[in-house]
């Protein structure tokens, strides 16, 4: 599914016309976004929490040419999943 | 902070000009979709500007109980997952966006080597190597020294992708051979540029001090007697630098060199006199506690600290390693701060931090001692 069917998706579910779907999906990615720019977490209950993490720096050595190498600290976006979402992959499993 | 749906739904409804009712709906619908679509189709939900959510299933595998020690098998099952799209994942590491891996030397006990030698003065083979440097610095100007810094690089990178290419089983013997020459021309390089690095940074690092201070900060804030010499400081300075460029550099740093004292400090020199004791800054416990254990190391700083503001994400640890070559001394930098800084782990970016040009006896990243030491001031700290 992508951005497009997500748009037809909604649009077909919500009963509103594209423009408006369009600017409604627009905004929630960019908030989204604005709020992890910013060091918050976001979550959303039933769904998960997004969370920006900082991956501390490392030393890392390459197996063959046993060469060193310092990876420099990071931050990433994290994704964990609720437990309720986490029960419902179970479930569809079962 | 941690922020939820209720937020969400607010602001988009006030960016997308609609109710909240509007706006809740559509969101619940959202997420309900990339639930629905990821779970029930097991197909992968792309949004735009966000990334892409997955199902993914992972295989059964044994595993080991914590507690029991029992061996256990973890079935197969399935994991959603969450890939962040290239420019939000930019986005996001953006403060540490400009910092890159790079290559350490090969052998891991080439540290331990260059702290014994370093302890020895650098006396023994580096000694041609170290002297011939030093008087390359000295007499030309900056430029050069770069050139010589990036020819060496080169050269040790070159070295260091024939080490890795070689990996023929009959070239071993020759290799066996060559191996050895090659790590002690690489150890003679590092230490060159290491003693170079130190020497030329100290130096302009100083410089640059000494310049901001007089530009930007009219109020000084470090010793009563400091500002007057400073202006002094700054004339000798002018001086000197118009001596450089006539070039006659050589008899004024050798000067220098023969007025130092016995323990090698390169920027040791005539401009240095607003030195005092660096231990004001230090509690008393903590100055017995030194001078029992580390009494070879002078708590002491040489002129006026360089200011540095400190960016966003940018801690004190890496300020030392920056200034000092390890951050195990940033001990040392918030000590000289504690006026300002509060707390050593919440510094507001923005703030002006001073560095202070300390004695080489006590922030040598070579040698163990010195760490050593720096690690038992933040053992100290951590009590406080």
């Amino acid at each position: 599914l992508n951005t497009k069917e997500l748009i037809s998706e909604l649009k077909k579910r919500l009963n509103h016309d594209k423009d408006k779907v369009d600017v409604l999906l627009d905004s929630t990615v960019k908030i989204i976004e604005q709020e992890l720019l910013n060091n918050n977490s976001v979550g959303i209950q039933g769904f998960g929490v997004f969370d920006v993490r900082k991956k501390e720096e490392r030393i890392s050595v390459n197996p063959i040419t046993k060469q060193r190498m310092l990876v420099p600290p990071k931050l990433t976006l994290s994704f964990k999943p609720s437990t309720t979402l986490k029960e419902r992959i179970k479930k569809v499993n079962a | 902070m941690k922020v939820i749906l209720q937020d969400i739904i607010e602001k988009v409804a006030e960016q997308a000009g609609v109710t909240k009712k509007l706006s809740e709906g559509f969101l619940q619908e959202f997420f309900d979709i990339i639930i629905d679509e990821t779970l029930n189709k097991s197909g992968s939900v792309k949004i735009k500007g966000l990334g892409t959510f997955k199902l993914l299933s992972v295989e059964e595998r044994k595993s080991v109980n914590v507690q029991t020690g029992e061996e256990i098998i973890i079935p197969q099952h399935e994991k959603i997952s969450f890939v962040p799209e290239k420019d939000l994942k930019a986005a996001i590491n953006k403060p540490y966006s400009h910092l890159e891996t790079y290559i350490l030397s090969k052998e891991g006990h080439v540290d331990v080597q260059e702290s014994e030698d370093e302890d020895n003065e650098e006396a023994n083979i580096d000694e041609g190597n170290v002297a011939t440097e030093d008087n390359i610095t000295v007499e030309n100007n900056i430029t050069v020294e770069e050139n010589v810094q990036i020819e060496e690089r080169e050269v040790e990178k070159i070295i260091i992708t024939e080490n890795s290419t070689k990996t023929n089983k009959d070239m071993e013997e020759r290799e066996n051979k060559n191996r050895k020459w090659i790590i002690i021309v690489i150890l003679l390089i590092i230490l060159g540029l290491v003693a170079w690095w130190w020497f030329s940074d100290s130096k302009q690092s100083e410089d640059e001090g000494t310049k901001k201070e007089l530009q930007i900060s009219p109020e000084h804030e470090i010793d009563e007697e400091v500002p007057v010499s400073d202006v002094i400081i700054d004339e000798t300075q002018e001086n000197r630098s118009a001596q450089k460029s006539e070039g006659e550099v050589k008899s004024g740093d050798e000067g220098e060199e023969t007025a130092g004292s016995s323990t090698p400090i390169p920027n040791r020199s005539p401009e240095f006199q607003g030195e005092y004791m660096f231990d004001k800054k230090f509690d008393f416990k903590l100055i017995d506690f030194m001078q029992a254990n580390y009494p070879n190391m002078k708590l002491i700083t040489y002129g006026t600290p360089q200011k540095v503001t400190l960016e966003k994400d940018k801690r004190l640890t890496l300020l030392a390693r920056d200034y000092y070559g390890d951050k195990r001394f940033w001990v040392y930098i918030y000590l000289y701060n504690t006026d300002i800084i509060k707390h050593p782990n919440r510094i507001p970016a923005g703030m002006v931090i001073k560095i202070p040009k300390l004695d080489k006896s006590l922030v040598d990243p070579n040698s163990k001692d010195c760490l050593d030491a720096a690690w038992d001031v933040q053992k100290y700290l951590l009590k406080m």
